[in-house]
């Protein structure tokens, strides 16, 4: 397993920070990170993809500093899967692969196509006469291009309808790599990944195994963002006004949106064990058993 | 959705959703029929250009004489058969000056355009992409050149160099690359956070390739568009330096010369200072309106809005 | 308030749209559901005469005007203030450097609305006071309570769960889910009695979404207002819609009450549809 992990780090553009203190650990059986616009979500991909050195803290690529890894040994190890938009819009998709292989192995390509489910014949295609499946897909063949081990996912499907969804899904899980899925979907995560990270406002708020986060959630952002999900034929959402709520100063960023906050919400929560998982919530036993 | 915007001629292939929905639905319909009519717009000013270019070029063969025929004897002529734009107080005739001088003012155009591109877009590039420190330093330097008025900067240029072609491009040069670095910087800065840039920098990439190969392409198009709306500003600057007799020395033919040698005469003897200013006109013109339909026919929802 | 009848739309000679039948009364809420390309949106677009440079054909009306055979008069005057159209992204029509006050008062003075009114626009209902907005109110800002004016607008975005502060920021300044609420408000105050919306929350996150489509949904309980959903997601637009047209390629594969269509789709694309849901 490569080892890629966080170590309390903060991350921002300028002076802003947008992720906060965060550890995390990219174990086996895919790591899923949930989030909605604004979580930080990307930033912490780019972190670990070393595009965005952090502010504070370290990220460990094995017992290595990213910073003074060999970044040619790295790049080819880990790769991203950007969305669908991920490709040179004036370069023929061929070659946005080809870019991935050193000179001698141009050739490859072709094969490189088959393997996602795409006709070689496509390569001389422009991306806008390309089909968003099969975007997504040669952005996939050209991740697969270095023969990576941990592919890091950034909303691989969001953009696309949803039985192409479905299809680019299959192509995902039956790929030998490691992953890290970063994404809005909680369907998804379920699918690809045995452990998730949820984060809220740049901060881990609840981390554990997906399944066991999904069917029983400890923290009531993760509670809310499964109950959000439409459910076919399910009740109609009623509206609060309060979802977009972002509470200024300190204390738990989502004390302004939860149902259960108390005073004590005023206090940042550490985040703590509570049955078998890792969440940072006051009320967490609350919510277990609500 | 079906975009309404896809013409009938779609290639074959190209899935139904390809193309839509960034462009939103109310203004696809636009999109289909404004660049048909600023294509014609574009399409004027490139056959005005090719005009004025090729009559330049063509110059030696056109010309009814040779560039620098004195003949003072028939001084001053009124346009007629013998000298369709007339003669100079020297006796020259003032087609062919205008023939040649189209070569000299075009010729400047060109360079001074070459230059500063060349100049400002690798600089803006560089600065966009790399960004930090790296674009502040250069940012920084660019602005010192744009505090200077450009035209009193190339006054004080062509002052201390010898007046001469080669000065009037020089000067120019010096004030018209800025804006071609400041835009194709900014341009560039929002290439640069493209997932595609992302993903190649991941590919481990190198930066200059990355430059030339993504950023590029993906920036060039405004710079283009500006090049071709400035064209007309440097054959009038051009004009101007070399009517203030800072550039082209006589007897270079030149437009903006011709006109200086011949405002003296505008109330007497008004085709000798009439046809160049004619000359310069067309041709700033034509570029303007070649530049403006290029805007609208590569960014036809800047038009929409 | 809608009623379509054999619309079909033609970009040439490529048909890109064909609907037999659409109707959506008032307190109804009918959705259209497809996928890239199937021509749901080119529906949606052409019951406001949108649809520029397309032959449209067909019977098609909008609360009492026949939109096909409408002058462009005619169509501006039901179009925003009968019937709003809400898009994916709403802060992209939202001029950047004017307040979203502004914006609305504007919005509102231009179709001559100066006070609140009672139920429906237009049809008449039970009129109440609204002489006090006449004038024009220069500043409403201290206190949005002078004025008929700003009594409708503050109405208008607290129907749709906004703080009526909001009215004070400039565009850049709210959240996707904001601005979207904020369209829907903006149409409420016009009186609008058909909201038609394109993808109105799938540019939003989930908890956003619920919001956005809980407005919607009450708008419709309260108000009667009818709605016409576009959206690819079968899941929500089953939590509230009383009807489904299935859309693909430019033509309606099945259509029928939501609960039918969901638990027994006839048609194997809805099947697909089904199956296809996480």
């Amino acid at each position: 397993m490569t080892s890629l992990r966080a170590e309390r780090v903060t991350l921002g553009y300028g002076r802003t920070a947008v992720v906060h203190d965060v550890t995390l650990d990219l174990t086996e059986g895919g790591v899923g990170l949930i989030g909605e616009s604004g979580s930080g979500k990307t930033t912490l991909a780019r972190a670990f993809l070393g595009l965005l050195t952090p502010m504070s803290g370290n990220i460990w690529y094995g017992t290595q500093d990213l910073k003074k890894v060999d970044m040619r040994k790295f790049r080819g190890d880990v790769q991203p899967v950007f969305q669908a938009e991920a490709l040179d819009p004036r370069m023929r998709v061929g070659s946005s692969v080809a870019e991935a292989l050193p000179r001698a192995d141009r050739h490859r390509v072709p094969d490189l196509l088959e393997q996602v489910g795409l006709t070689p014949d496509l390569a001389t295609r422009r991306p806008h006469q390309l089909s968003g499946g099969q975007r997504q897909r040669v952005v996939i063949a050209r991740a697969l291009a270095v023969r990576p081990r941990l592919l890091i996912l950034d909303e691989p499907t969001s953009a696309l309808d949803v039985t192409v969804q479905a299809k680019i899904l299959d192509l995902l899980a039956g790929l030998d790599t490691e992953r890290l899925l970063i994404t809005h979907n909680l369907a998804i995560v379920a699918r690809l990944c045995r452990t998730s990270h949820v984060l809220f406002a740049g901060r881990v708020v609840e981390s554990g195994g997906t399944a066991d986060l999904l069917a029983r959630p400890a923290h009531p952002y993760t509670l809310a963002l499964r109950e959000a999900v439409p459910k076919l034929g399910g009740e109609p959402p009623a509206a609060r006004g309060r979802a977009e709520a972002r509470p200024a100063g300190t204390g738990c960023p989502f004390r302004l949106r939860c149902p259960l906050a108390v005073p004590e919400c005023e206090r940042a929560p550490a985040l703590r064990e509570v049955a078998g998982r890792r969440v940072a919530c006051h009320r967490a036993e609350d919510v277990l058993n609500a | 959705m079906t975009p309404p915007g896809t013409p009938p001629g779609t290639p074959p292939g190209t899935p139904p959703e390809a193309s839509l929905s960034e462009a939103g639905p109310s203004e696809a319909p636009l999109r289909r029929t404004l660049p048909k009519i600023t294509d014609r717009f574009a399409a004027t000013g490139a056959v005005l250009i090719v005009v004025v270019a090729a009559a330049a070029l063509l110059a030696p063969w056109l010309a009814p004489y040779p560039e620098d025929a004195v003949d003072p004897v028939n001084a001053l002529l009124a346009p007629g058969a013998e000298h369709w734009f007339g003669t100079d107080q020297a006796g020259r005739d003032v087609l062919t000056r205008v023939l040649y001088g189209g070569r000299t003012s075009l010729f400047i155009a060109v360079s001074v355009l070459a230059v500063s591109a060349a100049v400002g877009v690798t600089l803006g590039l560089v600065a966009g992409y790399a960004g930090g420190w790296v674009r502040d330093v250069i940012m920084r330097v660019t602005d010192v050149f744009l505090a200077f008025p450009a035209l009193l900067l190339s006054l004080m240029l062509a002052m201390v160099l010898q007046p001469s072609v080669t000065t009037v491009i020089v000067a120019i040069a010096v004030t018209w690359w800025p804006w071609y670095a400041r835009l194709s910087a900014s341009v560039a800065a929002s290439v640069a956070t493209r997932p595609y840039v992302d993903a190649a920098r991941c590919l481990g990439v190198p930066a200059p390739v990355i430059i030339v190969r993504h950023v590029l392409p993906n920036s060039i198009t405004p710079v283009l568009v500006q090049i071709s709306l400035d064209a007309g500003g440097v054959i009038l600057t051009a004009a101007a330096l070399s009517y203030l007799g800072l550039g082209a020395q006589e007897p270079t033919a030149e437009w903006g010369l011709m006109v200086d040698q011949g405002q003296t005469l505008f109330t007497t003897n008004w085709w000798v200072v009439t046809f160049p200013g004619l000359a310069i006109l067309v041709t700033a013109f034509a570029f303007n309106v070649l530049g403006e339909g290029l805007r609208n026919a590569l960014d036809p929802r800047r038009v929409v809005r | 308030m809608i009623e379509v009848r054999d619309l079909q739309v033609r970009y040439g000679t490529r048909v890109v749209a064909r609907v037999p039948e659409l109707d959506v009364g008032a307190g109804e809420c009918v959705a259209i559901v497809g996928e890239s390309g199937s021509g749901k949106s080119t529906t949606l677009l052409s019951l406001l005469g949108l649809t520029e440079g397309a032959d449209v054909s067909g019977h098609v009306s909008v609360c009492g005007v026949e939109v096909l055979q409408a002058s462009p008069q005619q169509l501006r005057r039901i179009r925003g203030a009968r019937v709003a159209l809400v898009l994916q992204s709403p802060q992209a029509a939202l001029s950047p450097t004017t307040r979203l006050g502004t914006l609305m008062r504007r919005a509102l003075e231009l179709h001559g609305i100066t006070g609140p009114r009672g139920g429906g626009p237009e049809t008449g209902g039970p009129e109440t006071g609204g002489s006090a907005g006449s004038r024009k109110e220069r500043s409403w800002k201290g206190r949005a309570s002078k004025g008929g004016l700003e009594r409708v607008m503050v109405e208008a975005v607290e129907a749709v769960m906004l703080d009526p502060e909001i009215l004070r920021r400039y565009p850049h300044e709210i959240s996707g889910g904001q601005a979207q609420r904020f369209a829907i408000a903006l149409a409420i105050a016009l009186g609008a009695e058909v909201i038609l919306a394109d993808e109105p929350t799938s540019a939003l996150d989930v908890t956003v979404q619920a919001e956005v489509v809980g407005v919607l949904h009450g708008l419709r309980e309260e108000r009667g207002l009818a709605l016409l959903i576009v959206s690819h997601d079968l899941a929500l637009v089953s939590t509230i819609a009383d009807r489904v047209l299935v859309m693909k390629d430019g033509e309606v594969v099945e259509s029928g009450p939501a609960a039918d269509v969901l638990t027994r789709p006839s048609h194997p694309y809805t099947r697909e549809l089904l199956e296809a849901l996480p």
